[in-house]
């Protein structure tokens, strides 16, 4: 019997920049995978500082 | 009877001693230029604004057809009209020290001190508060409106900080500055939505950070506004800048670095004026001058106070102030909002 080849397609996760233009809070937070804090997700993607205001601000978020 | 209180009078008879009277900030935007006042309006103004492209195309020598276009367009802006009123009964100062300039006689309570006190003081809070409203003015419409905005740390998108701070605002009779900046229908096509404003992240503002924070804002104005010198851009901030300004600019201990210049009180930074006006904790709003109006009836409506006798049998007097006027921002995307 032959083996088969499986052609794997494997998806590249997309950072989604919570800075870029248009780009909702809602959209951010739904992009984040599952099991990874905003930090691990942000983690070299946008500034420290970015990082901080992003934080802070998402606390003033409403429920 | 309309009275317009613009002087003290001499007060003769005893020594009466000085009485010590609420102090209120005055604000200096108008007399500095950076606010436009349009008046004369009884019931509001039309704004017109323009915009223009064209297409540089080769030389043919031929009827060229034409690739370019001028676009304007118009909104209104309506008045608000309100009343300021306040009713007083002097015949409960008989046992106070006002008492001593009632003439004699049981029908006689008319304490002109105290006339002229009352005038003087809630013409000033009419005022202050008027102009408290211009900055920070918020309607009930304009903080649901507001609140349903979707936040974003992005350009094109308000602060969820911003929607808390707007929030926590008194709610007023008209929109000011700020709150008009953040949301409003002055476009083509009269749709109502965020503000065109270019947005700069924010934080709390302490006198440790407030130079980093004033070179971010000032990074952010566009450079052919930040050099213009016929409409001198100004940074409008709160009151609280000035003192954090002032420690920054004197720091204990480490070697002085002058980043603001504080010329008798008149303050900039790289160039670009400082206007401490009563504005939101953490947030600037950057504007080219008077790109900010006031529209008004009269611009004395906010010094006008009405006194006379409630009705006929009555010993009380009222004070009462009428004023109409609003608010307007122009060239909204050339306005920088800190903490936006």
């Amino acid at each position: 019997m032959e083996a088969k080849t499986e052609n794997k397609v494997i998806a590249k996760s997309v950072f989604l920049n919570p800075f870029n233009k248009g780009v909702s809070y809602a959209e951010f937070l739904a992009a984040i995978p599952k099991g990874k804090t905003i930090e691990e997700y942000c983690n070299k993607q946008i500034t420290k500082e970015e990082l901080e205001f992003l934080i802070e601000d998402l606390k003033h978020l409403k429920k | 009877m309309a009275l317009d209180y613009t002087g003290k009078e001499v007060v003769r008879g005893k020594q009466i001693a000085e009485i010590a009277v609420e102090q209120l900030y005055k604000d200096q935007s108008i007399a500095k230029g950076y606010i436009a006042v349009d008046t004369g309006a009884k019931h509001g103004v039309v704004k017109t604004e323009t915009s223009t492209d064209v297409t540089e195309q080769a030389y043919t020598g031929q009827a060229l057809t034409g690739d370019g276009n001028f676009t304007l367009f118009d909104y209104q802006i309506n008045h608000i009209k309100s009343e300021s009123k306040v009713d007083i009964l002097q015949d409960t100062l008989r046992d106070t020290p006002f008492a001593d300039d009632m003439s004699a006689g049981a029908a006689n309570i008319d304490s002109s001190r105290f006339m002229q006190l009352a005038a003087e003081q809630l013409g000033n809070k009419i005022a202050y508060k008027s102009q408290v409203q211009r900055w920070v003015g918020v309607t009930a419409a304009q903080k649901a409106a507001i609140a349903a905005l979707v936040p974003g740390a992005g350009q094109g998108s308000i602060t969820a900080a911003m929607q808390t701070k707007v929030a926590a605002l008194p709610t007023t009779l008209r929109n000011g500055w700020l709150t008009s900046v953040l949301y409003n229908s002055w476009n083509a096509t009269k749709t109502p939505g965020l503000g065109s404003y270019i947005k700069v992240a924010g934080t709390a503002v302490t006198s440790a950070n407030i130079a980093a924070e004033y070179a971010k804002i000032y990074s952010a104005i566009p450079a052919v506004e930040r050099d213009d010198t016929f409409n001198a851009y100004v940074l409008n901030a709160p009151l609280s800048h000035k003192a954090f300004i002032k420690i920054a600019n004197n720091s204990v201990g480490a070697a002085q670095q002058v980043n603001f210049l504080d010329n008798n009180g008149e303050m900039s930074y790289n160039g670009i004026a400082i206007n401490f006006v009563e504005m939101v904790e953490d947030v600037v709003i950057g504007t080219p001058s008077k790109s900010l109006a006031l529209n008004m009836d009269l611009e004395s409506d906010d010094n006008m106070l009405e006194v006379g006798d409630y009705a006929n049998g009555s010993d009380v007097k009222y004070f009462r102030n009428i004023n109409a006027w609003s608010v307007h921002v122009s060239r909204q995307d050339k306005n920088v909002v800190y903490g936006g």
